[in-house]
């Protein structure tokens, strides 16, 4: 029976040991693609975002508190590396996590079909989480939304209506994007890699057999 | 001696986040002007003039150009319905020196730490263990990234599948340096996060926080003159914001 416990003991420490060491690793990783691609779309002026692909692979490949954690601290290192405004859109990446979370437990980042429907629900949610804040900076944040923001300011549409709509019209094609590219990346996974995750997060249910 | 070289890092967090309440709480020009000018002169002593001016450069002048033109030209009347081009270009101004000044507040109280600071300061904000190590490793993972693109153009040359090293050249084979390198980052990031945890980095981390916070050598009269400016600073604001309400 105290055999029976020490080995139960051991294989747990294994357990949370190996979570540790799987999200050690992911987490820089989804950092690092955050940031990559904000930056890119920051100076090349592209009219996406892209800044949420690393949070989202994450969240497939170790679960949803990790894809949670990613997305807070991507957008507190955004603000000092990227844009200052950044750390006010916290919320929303929280919020995104736990839908691509739910998503990625269905198996909606199998197929190209399924990303763009994970795309088009995260989309709207993250625009109803982004909108007041870009009223908070005046319709402008830098970002990819300002030129419809403008857009729609020109034609004597309120600040309200003009961030908001700008919002629900960018966000889905962010979206899709980095779903699309997401289920790309992980149909590119080694086999020696996808073994790694295997029982960690929702990365086999992802996956075409 | 140099006040503002190196506050500790307790100081630096606070007097961010009471810096930018007091910033949001801003509304108007007179205000938002003596504030950018303050934070202007203390980044004059740190040396952190020029990093301002490059954000200056890439986010704020052309959001302000379009906060501008679209304000004052095209909408010619502000938020609120004020009808004259004048309270178009105040409320374009007031948001870009709020912007300017968001932007201040970070690279004076946070972006001035040194790595070994960084973490004290995201320890003492509750950032510890796994996660430190996480963010430790990101902020070195840029240089890893920058090497192993050198690596996959290295062999995409020696395969021939790349004819030179040009910037059209790699700009067309971005698609497949990204995948190479999307797939293989998860895979060295996995075996580095395996040594660290078999090699006790986080035990390790621990100890050079303390051994950080104990003989950190950063002036206290530093960091209270910060929180002192921050306080009064978000003080004043609030003041006057309820004063115009």
């Amino acid at each position: 029976m105290q055999k029976e416990n020490q080995d139960y003991a051991v294989t747990s420490d294994n357990e949370q040991q190996r979570k540790k060491v799987l999200l050690m690793a992911t987490v820089p990783i989804g950092l690092l693609l955050n940031h990559a691609m904000g930056i890119l779309t920051l100076y090349l002026k592209l009219p996406l975002y892209l800044d949420n692909i690393g949070m989202f692979l994450v969240t497939i490949l170790v679960g949803v508190p990790a894809g949670v954690i990613t997305g807070i601290l991507s957008s507190l290192l955004g603000g000092l590396l990227i844009n200052p405004v950044i750390p006010y859109y916290t919320a929303s990446p929280i919020a995104l996590a736990l839908v691509a979370g739910w998503m990625a437990k269905k198996g909606y980042f199998r197929s190209i079909p399924r990303a763009i429907v994970t795309g088009i629900l995260l989309g709207l949610v993250g625009a109803t989480c982004n909108a007041p804040l870009v009223i908070l900076f005046s319709g402008f944040t830098g970002t990819c939304t300002d030129a419809t923001t403008a857009l729609l300011l020109a034609n004597g549409q309120s600040l309200f209506t003009s961030a908001f709509f700008a919002n629900f019209v960018n966000d889905p094609f962010d979206k899709i994007i980095q779903c699309l590219l997401v289920v790309w990346m992980i149909r590119g996974f080694p086999k020696k890699l996808q073994i790694r995750f295997a029982n960690s997060g929702y990365l086999m249910r992802n996956l075409i057999k | 001696m140099n006040l503002f070289a190196s506050p500790p890092s307790l100081y630096r967090g606070l007097a961010c986040f009471i810096g930018l309440f007091g910033t949001f709480m801003a509304n108007r020009l007179p205000l938002l002007l003596g504030g950018l000018l303050i934070v202007l002169v203390i980044m004059g002593i740190q040396g952190k003039l020029r990093e301002f001016a490059r954000f200056g450069l890439t986010v704020l002048l052309h959001i302000g150009g379009a906060l501008i033109v679209i304000w004052g030209f095209v909408r010619k009347s502000g938020p609120n319905g004020e009808h004259s081009p004048e309270d178009g270009v105040l409320f374009a101004v007031l948001t870009i020196l709020r912007l300017a000044l968001l932007g201040a507040i970070f690279l004076v109280t946070v972006l001035t730490l040194s790595p070994d600071r960084l973490s004290h300061l995201l320890h003492t904000f509750g950032i510890r263990g796994w996660a430190l190590a996480g963010v430790i490793s990101y902020l070195n993972l840029w240089s890893d990234f920058r090497r192993n693109i050198k690596q996959i153009y290295a062999s995409r040359c020696a395969r021939r599948l790349m004819p030179d090293r040009s910037f059209a050249t790699r700009l067309r084979q971005m698609p497949y340096t990204l995948r190479t390198l999307f797939i293989s980052s998860p895979m060295y990031s996995l075996d580095r996060a395996q040594t660290w945890e078999s090699g006790g980095l986080i035990h390790r981390l621990e100890r050079l926080d303390k051994r950080t916070s104990a003989t950190e050598d950063s002036f206290q009269l530093s960091g209270i003159l910060l929180l002192a400016l921050a306080t009064g600073w978000a003080i004043t604001t609030t003041v006057y914001f309820f004063k115009s309400e």
